[in-house]
């Protein structure tokens, strides 16, 4: 019983950061207003780029502590750059930024696709990774590095948006661009630097989400819409970093029951349900959408969504 | 300045026409084509320069070979156009209304849980699983119309989730209560059609020409005529494509819009739900009930049908006739060398590219008042005037033309 509670509390920490990287990604774009449908998409571009760079230094056998550092940052680095296909057209060419970011995700699919396929010479859509160097084991519980990082992230993401000049403006761009545009702030710019922190946080989310539990990753199913739920956890916690933080938690902790459901529900009440009892981990998947969606329809009148988001800014329509 | 219609000679005729606003957004759609089909193919040369050549012509023209098996591409092709038809014409008939119906994905799935829960578990003729199909996506369309009329939330963010708790309700719907129509022999994909309940599929009224051959692209190209003529001659579609260019404006007009927003993606979903109806019951694929964690392909690819048709549900006809030619021409690409997804590829550019014509769209008709200005223009002298004119102009006539992707602005 206890093992079982242990694995639950990993499985809750590993995907309450991967998540928590994401959503803060989320909110720091949409703070700045632009929607970004497409963290869906960075994730597969920043984890499979990550674990490319990841394989070649690990056969190239650099040290350890380099080969986790140097993946960390390609994989923030590729997300970055994906993520600016989406600031250049939604930004500067005032495109929609929805259509936008679902073609990111169908191109990130399709490309991951594609280079797997390629990779393994036609027959496999599967990356396999050392993923050892990312793991510190303590007995049976195991961190990964990724904790230490979202923890820092956190804080820095408070930090950032509430206590400095850049997190005020960026803010202010995504509540009232034409207002900020009147004194003299660019909101191209600062539109720019929230994307690009979505896609950096994208990038590191997609890598704490595949690397610590399996040691392959299939491209086909990709992050398995977990850009989506991150941006449901955005939503309920509308908006604001601590309280992102708290929901990335309850959710993930859905999530880590639909993988470990049978073992506690062994451990606890003596008896494994199968889908014959109407238990399967579907139904665990879908407790938070459906609790989002519900929070969605009895708030959105008081919502704290940016009021600019998703509206191209048009200089002239000020 | 304006010639009458009679008085106008034949080449002055097709200039007016080659010129008009529907032949501008003809041009953007070839050109977004043209230019992802062009870095397709440079992708494809930097990935492997000695097969690329060959490989990429058999994409664009391996569904149409002439061997023993051609008449099974086409028909393929066909019958693959109908669902991705009607899926492009969910999205492109909420968008009319200013309204992004991303959660196309999961009326889709709904549509599969409906129309394959009356032909496998109820054993319903075809056009009741249809019906039924079409039932779900429309209630699956009506929860974010619903929300977002009464509750002001928006279509895209409830479409996200409903597309992922359409997915797991109808994987756990397979595998408890409908349990009976999946297969646990076959990798627990569902039971065909053929096998449990021939009266399911879609009828091919004994024309025996292909094994894919079915009504069913008939059915999606007379629903598409039909979108088309209520988009174009009924008082509703008036109303849907006067909100989706100001929503405030029909409101003041008087118009009822929290039911058109309802009925719109309800219609929308309906759509979607026919589409999947039309996928599964003429025996496609299964539906595969376990471990699937990601939405399908099918929906999103109507997302790209819907916008390279530039929103004319008639040219939502070619632009699914075309992404089915290649996605079913990548098949015959020599899988060792390009796995067939190249084609889901070059789809994705072309989508992001059609988020760009809006823009060039804008330039144009900026170009244009400019030069049409320039030859009625007042003397150079008054210079600033003249500025101030051209602009007014100009914003007048963006606000006569704005489109209705414009007027979504993200479907706020």
């Amino acid at each position: 019983m206890g093992d079982q509670l242990l694995l639950l509390l990993s499985y809750i920490l590993i995907f309450g950061i991967a998540l928590l990287f994401v959503a803060l990604g989320g909110m720091f774009s949409e703070r700045s207003g632009v929607i970004n449908i497409g963290l869906e998409g960075i994730m597969v571009v920043g984890g499979f780029v990550g674990i490319l760079a990841l394989n070649a230094m690990v056969e190239a056998n650099l040290p350890p502590a380099l080969v986790v550092i140097l993946t960390i940052l390609v994989s923030i680095a590729a997300g970055m750059l994906y993520s600016l296909l989406l600031a250049v057209v939604c930004i500067n060419f005032k495109a929609d930024q929805t259509l936008t970011g679902t073609a990111l995700n169908l191109l990130a699919t399709a490309a991951s696709l594609i280079f797997a396929k390629r990779i393994s010479g036609g027959v496999s859509t599967s990356v396999d990774f050392m993923k050892d160097y990312f793991i510190f084991n303590f007995g049976s519980f195991s961190f990964n590095i990724f904790l230490f990082i979202g923890l820092i992230i956190l804080g820095l993401a408070i930090f950032v948006l509430y206590f400095t000049k850049f997190g005020l403006r960026l803010r202010s761009c995504g509540e009232n661009p034409a207002a900020a545009d009147s004194v003299g702030i660019s909101v191209v710019k600062y539109r720019y630097a929230g994307v690009l922190i979505s896609g950096a946080l994208g990038g590191i989310g997609a890598l704490a989400y595949i690397l610590p539990i399996q040691s392959t990753w299939n491209t086909s199913t990709g992050v398995s819409g977990f850009g989506f739920l991150a941006l449901a956890i955005m939503i309920f916690g509308q908006w604001k970093p601590v309280r992102i933080g708290i929901i990335s938690l309850i959710f993930s902790f859905f999530l880590s029951l639909s993988y470990v459901y049978s073992g506690i529900f062994n451990a606890w009440f003596g008896f494994v349900p199968v889908a014959e009892h109407g238990v399967t981990s579907e139904l665990f998947r879908m407790l938070p959408f459906i609790a989002s969606l519900i929070l969605l329809a009895f708030t959105s009148k008081k919502s704290r969504a940016p009021k600019a988001e998703g509206i191209p800014y048009d200089k002239s329509s000020r | 300045m304006k010639n009458n219609d009679n008085t106008m000679t034949f080449p002055q005729r097709a200039l007016k026409v080659a010129k008009s606003d529907g032949a501008i957004k003809l041009y953007a759609s070839f050109a977004c084509i043209f230019i992802s089909l062009f870095i397709g193919f440079i992708f494809l040369v930097c990935l492997d320069p000695a097969h690329a050549g060959a490989e990429f012509y058999t994409m664009l023209v391996g569904g149409m070979n002439f061997s023993r098996l051609a008449m099974d591409n086409f028909f393929a092709i066909l019958a693959k156009a109908g669902p991705l038809l009607c899926c492009g014409l969910a999205v492109l008939f909420a968008y009319r209304a200013g309204m992004f119906n991303i959660g196309v994905a999961g009326q889709y799935v709904v549509g599969v849980f409906g129309s394959l829960m009356f032909a496998l578990q109820f054993n319903l003729p075809w056009y009741v699983c249809i019906l039924a199909g079409m039932l779900f996506g429309a209630i699956w369309g009506a929860i974010p119309g619903l929300l977002k009329a009464f509750c002001n939330v928006n279509e895209t963010l409830a479409g996200i989730m409903l597309n992922w708790i359409g997915l797991y309700f109808t994987n756990y719907s397979f595998q408890t209560y409908l349990s009976d129509c999946v297969n646990a022999n076959d990798g627990y994909k569902t039971f065909t059609i053929a096998s449990r309940n021939p009266g399911a599929a879609i009828p091919d009224l004994g024309i025996d020409v292909s094994s894919y051959f079915s009504i069913s692209i008939f059915i999606a190209v007379i629903v598409a005529v039909l979108i088309w003529f209520i988009m174009k001659y009924t008082t509703f579609g008036y109303q849907l494509r006067a909100s989706g260019l100001n929503k405030h404006a029909t409101k003041y007009a008087g118009m009822n819009e929290k039911r058109n927003i309802v009925v719109t993606l309800a219609i929308a979903g309906a759509l979607a739900g026919l589409g999947a109806s039309l996928y599964y019951l003429s025996g496609l694929e299964q539906w595969q009930a376990q471990w699937s964690n990601s939405l399908p392909q099918v929906p999103w690819n109507g997302i790209v049908v819907g916008f390279v048709a530039q929103l004319n549900p008639i040219g939502a006809i070619f632009a699914s006739l075309f992404i089915c030619l290649i996605s079913h021409g990548s098949r015959f690409m020599m899988q060792i060398y390009f796995p067939s997804e190249v084609a889901d590829f070059v789809v994705a550019i072309i989508v992001y590219l059609c988020g760009l014509t809006n823009f060039a769209f804008i330039l144009i008709q900026k170009y244009r008042n400019k030069r049409k200005h320039k030859d009625i223009a007042a003397p150079p002298d008054d210079g600033v005037k003249e500025e101030a004119v051209e602009e007014e102009k100009v914003v007048e006539t963006i606000v006569e033309e704005k489109t209705p992707i414009e007027a979504g602005e993200g479907g706020k």
